[in-house]
């Protein structure tokens, strides 16, 4: 009887050593998951704070600006720099890759309802995880004929 | 209510109860009575400490599964779009001030031209206004299929009112700007308010 008894408390330690095991283990993968989930918020964080830095050096390029009158306009593109831009690329492109990065600029222009895109730069790189899209829109404008038309930045982001 | 169950038991058995019953099923229920040894009842109570132990742990259990479920919901918090919304509204704004219409004068003077009521080449400023407006919003945000809502005031008055799908003021909004147009008596807000998909 005595031996039955022991056992049976045996067992019963037994169970309640495995539950507290089989609750430690739970609670383990719980609090990774937690943290494996807020080191990617953390990385997705500073993804879109680069992505948005990029997108921000863009808009502020001085080699693109409208500056009329000595006051630069913002959301405004000079064509003729643009031009002057693409140009420079060329002839520099290693020194624009480290400042824009793996990047596709592209500007949409509407000239009388009709659409054209035109390259700026690109920096594709071969192998990349994923592309971001966006688009902003802005005003481009022309110095020679003093015109500005509405047009629209798309920018491609490669990580 | 135990406590006074043991003492009315041991009162019973200390009366005048005659010790043996001649019926026989009286007398195993008697006999088995006297057996009754209040004593053991610690073992009941054990049981129930047990259980109410029992208990508390699948309460405990419950509550952090509950917790878990709870934190593992997505918080749903999307920067990347509120980031880059909140710069689209305000640059679009910018942009609908500088266009130039095909009245060779720009979209902001239409605009406050529409509330001082006078025409532009031969035509109502308000009309031409919400559709220079509408071409604007046609390359950009309904192209890119973002509901949003425009509008013009000025003081109380209303007179410009753009809306591209589920967007009015009680609809949830990723970003909003807006821009003062300057008018003869008081200024022209235009606002427009990007909504969320």
């Amino acid at each position: 009887m005595k031996n039955n008894k022991a056992q049976i408390q045996i067992m019963q330690t037994v169970v309640v050593l495995l539950l507290v095991f089989v609750v430690l283990f739970i609670g383990f993968i719980f609090a990774m998951t937690q943290e494996k989930r807020a080191t990617q918020r953390q990385l997705q964080q500073l993804l879109v704070l680069t992505e948005q830095k990029k997108s921000q050096s863009i808009n502020y390029l001085t080699e693109f600006n409208c500056i009329i009158d000595n006051v630069i306009i913002k959301d405004c593109f000079d064509k003729l720099s643009i031009e002057s831009f693409k140009v420079r690329v060329k002839e520099d492109n290693l020194y624009y890759g480290s400042v824009l990065g793996t990047i596709k600029i592209e500007i949409e222009e509407n000239i009388d309802g009709e659409l054209s895109r035109n390259i700026i730069f690109e920096n594709k790189k071969e192998v990349f995880e994923t592309i971001k899209q966006y688009q902003l829109p802005i005003s481009l404008y022309d110095p020679i004929k003093n015109i500005k038309n509405n047009g629209v930045l798309y920018l491609e982001i490669y990580n | 209510m135990e406590c006074y169950i043991l003492k009315s038991i041991t009162r019973i058995q200390k009366s005048k109860i005659p010790k043996k019953s001649k019926i026989f099923g009286i007398q195993k229920l008697y006999n088995n009575f006297l057996a009754f040894e209040p004593r053991k009842l610690t073992f009941s109570r054990k049981a129930q400490a047990e259980i109410v132990g029992f208990i508390i742990i699948v309460i405990i259990v419950v509550v952090g599964i509950m917790f878990m479920l709870f934190m593992n919901k997505d918080d749903g918090i999307d920067n990347k779009s509120n980031l880059f919304d909140s710069q689209l509204s305000q640059s679009l704004l910018n942009v609908i001030s500088r266009t130039q219409t095909s009245c060779e004068t720009q979209l902001s003077n239409i605009i406050a031209d529409c509330f001082e009521e006078k025409n532009i080449c031969d035509v109502d400023s308000c009309e031409l206004a919400k559709e220079e407006l509408e071409k604007v919003m046609q390359d950009t945000l309904i192209l890119w299929g973002k509901p949003f809502h425009l509008f013009a005031t000025q003081r109380d008055l209303n007179k410009i009112d753009l809306i591209n799908g589920e967007c009015d003021h009680f609809t949830e909004k990723s970003s909003s700007g807006y821009i003062f147009i300057s008018s003869e008596e008081y200024d022209v807000v235009l606002s427009l308010d990007i909504c969320k998909n």
